[in-house]
């Protein structure tokens, strides 16, 4: 997103019909700044059902050698989907805006 | 009818010509819901496909916004994509034809022009394609099976232009000139395929190789550019169309022209109209010039982009125009009437211009009653602003 | 009632617009839309300019429809319906019960008329031109075994309008040939080269 406000000093390159020539671009956008409440996991509850990484619509909770891992605050957005569908209630959603 | 002949020169009707200018432009994707009176041209490519005679991959959805999103998805991927509607399946593709235009994806599409409901009505009306007309879809109106046919290539040409790249209409009247069989020559295979190239767009999502992203979200700061770039292109094509015209005219020995003029020069009065009443009007010049009575017909073909320019150059010398409508634009001036007044501003004479609607709902526009149009313009007193409704039953 | 057709052709000549101008009403289904069609290629192969269109009001079998064609030697552009035919054809006699059908059809015209000879409606038909009145049905009975007229029609038409009947044989088989088989379209041709003699009559 361009700090740049001054319209007339921007420069800009865009494409016909606004078509990045790139893929993944969401990447460089940190969601995570968007947010008020934070999940925090109770990783002795977890059974590592991974239902939450399924659901998470930003799929910011990684997941290695089938395991969950910490949650990726900078895509985080605070939803509480993975909260909500945690079958053990290992997930509890904090109130913050870190 | 459609036969397996070699022959150059046919009887076809509107819808025939159309499909058998998709079949020879052989596009990667089509995917076409069908409504009267455009089914014709579904069920031909249906049987081209289904014999083997097209390449195409025929996608079957279930609604004409299916249709064109199935064909914007075809072309934003890399193939050409074509697909062709009327009225309420245009108006059911209404949301996509603004994504088209603004994605720039060179779609060409067949509107068989069909009046919006309600009431109900499954006849010949422009109001479909003018509710579209400001969306950024060039559109391009033919009189008759031939220029729907060499108007299909002409679209296609315009579209995938470098410079352009944008969707294109090609309109006919529906039952008139759609289930019309009329004498028309088709180009040989290798003459199309010559015409219209091979597709070669600059990004295509199949393309794992140099990823893109098509459709992002446009915020205020970024939103003007992106649209005055559309606008750029659009206003290009009428640059480039004249170019296109030129290499077309070359292949058929028929011409394109932004419009068609007709015994202008000495004219005292000139019905300007569009489609296929053009040559119910052309018909009524001909016997009243027989009688002596100096008139004059202009029928446009390329409605959008608007030749403001070229056409007021005619316009200017001309005392008295009736412009005829097929559509209203309610509440305000008919659409074409609105363009042709927009072309004389600024310009040192106005003529007196009259406006007509006339055909709404496939209301049949005869011969008598385009030459009773012509002679009460010979004696007319300029009105303000008021629209007469030919044939209309008081 | 049937007389020569030498009349029609040089009024014709004499119109303003020196064109055939046909109307062939009929019912959605009985094939006045494959009559237009198939005069449409006939005038195609002849050399000279047609157009050929329906026109439905609802659109179903049954339903009352008529098929305009227009027939002439240089490049037609009306593009709107047919209101004073020199020809007109009525395929089903049961439409014969609107007064009004033969509304506008030329003086120096002609009416082919499927029916009957005893049909009471015929005695709506006040016209000053020729009248041409067979029992299509009875010979497309006869031939097809099926009550489709259409073909019987379209011979008497290309008698009037002079078009070679060889040319419409051609295209019966064409088009017939791979749809209905040869027995079928043998007797199709039948059907059309009887319409075709009554007019030659």
């Amino acid at each position: 997103m361009s700090k740049n406000r001054n319209i007339k000093t921007r420069k800009i390159k865009i494409n016909p019909g606004a078509i990045l020539k790139s893929d993944g671009s969401a990447k460089f956008y940190h969601t995570g700044s968007w947010r008020n409440q934070r999940p925090e996991v109770d990783f002795k509850k977890c059974i590592q059902c991974l239902m939450c990484a399924n659901y998470c619509p930003e799929d910011c909770i990684p997941v290695v050698n089938d395991k969950r891992q910490q949650t990726d605050l900078n895509y985080c957005k605070g939803c509480g989907i993975c909260a909500a569908i945690c079958p053990v209630k290992a997930i509890n959603m904090k109130r913050s805006r870190k | 009818m459609i036969t397996k002949s070699k022959k150059t020169e046919v009887v076809f009707t509107g819808a025939e010509a159309a499909a058998m200018a998709m079949k020879q432009i052989n596009p990667g994707v089509i995917s076409i819901y069908p409504i009267t009176p455009q089914t014709y041209i579904a069920e031909n490519i249906s049987k081209f496909v289904a014999d083997g005679e097209m390449d195409t991959e025929q996608i079957n959805v279930e609604s004409e916004h299916s249709a064109l999103s199935a064909v914007a998805g075809a072309e934003a991927a890399g193939v050409r994509a074509m697909t062709a509607t009327s009225s309420q399946g245009l108006a059911l593709m209404w949301e996509i034809l603004s994504v088209v235009s603004g994605l720039r994806l060179p779609v060409v599409m067949n509107v068989v022009n069909r009046a919006l409901s309600a009431p109900i009505n499954i006849h010949a009306d422009h109001s479909d394609v003018m509710g579209s007309r400001d969306l950024g879809w060039i559109q391009i109106f033919s009189e008759n099976p031939q220029e729907v046919y060499d108007h299909t290539f002409l679209a296609l040409k315009l579209a995938e232009n470098k410079d352009i790249l944008l969707p294109v209409m090609v309109c006919q009247d529906g039952f008139i000139t759609s289930h019309c069989s009329e004498n028309m020559r088709v180009l040989p295979d290798t003459i199309v395929k010559k015409f219209i190239g091979e597709y070669t767009p600059t990004n295509r999502l199949l393309d794992v190789n140099n990823p893109i992203t098509v459709g992002p979200l446009v915020l205020p700061d970024y939103f003007l550019e992106i649209k005055k770039m559309q606008s750029e292109a659009i206003l290009n094509a009428l640059k480039i169309y004249l170019k296109i015209i030129k290499e077309l005219s070359a292949l058929t020995g028929r011409s394109y022209d932004y419009f068609e003029e007709y015994k202008t020069k000495d004219a005292k009065a000139v019905i300007v109209v569009m489609s296929s009443s053009a040559g119910t009007a052309r018909q009524a010049v001909d016997e009243l010039r027989q009688k002596g009575l100096k008139v004059g017909l202009i029928k446009i073909r390329l409605f959008r982009p608007f030749p403001y320019e070229a056409i007021a150059k005619i316009l200017q010398n001309i005392k008295i125009i009736g412009v005829l409508d097929r559509a209203e634009s309610l509440g305000a001036q008919p659409p074409l009437s609105a363009e042709i007044k927009n072309s004389l501003y600024g310009r040192k004479s106005m003529p007196i211009i009259k406006n007509y609607i006339y055909g709404l709902g496939g209301r049949d526009l005869t011969v008598e009653q385009t030459k009773d149009v012509y002679k009460s313009l010979l004696e007319q007193k300029q009105q303000k602003n008021s629209i007469e409704y030919i044939g209309l039953n008081t | 009632m049937f007389t020569k057709t030498q009349k029609i052709i040089k009024n014709i000549e004499d119109d303003i617009r020196g064109m055939y101008e046909i109307r062939v009403h009929g019912r959605a289904g009985q094939g006045a839309k494959t009559v237009a069609q198939f005069l449409a290629e006939a005038v195609l192969r002849s050399g000279d300019f047609v157009q050929a269109f329906p026109s439905y009001g609802p659109e179903r079998e049954g339903a009352a429809m008529d098929a305009f064609i227009r027939i002439d030697k240089k490049p037609i552009q009306i593009h709107s319906q047919i209101y004073n035919p020199n020809i007109l054809a009525i395929i089903d006699p049961t439409l014969l019960v609107e007064k009004t059908i033969i509304a506008g059809v030329k003086p120096h015209g002609a009416i082919i008329i499927n029916s009957q000879a005893d049909n009471p409606l015929l005695k709506n038909i006040l016209f000053a031109g020729k009248i041409y009145v067979l029992d299509a049905s009875a010979i497309a009975k006869k031939h097809l075994k099926k009550d489709i007229p259409n073909l019987v029609i379209l011979g008497v038409i290309s008698r009037i309008i002079n078009i070679q009947t060889t040319i419409i044989e051609d295209i019966i088989r064409e088009k017939f040939m791979s749809k209905f088989g040869s027995e079928m379209t043998e007797a199709n041709l039948k059907a059309f080269q009887e319409g075709a003699d009554i007019a030659k009559k």
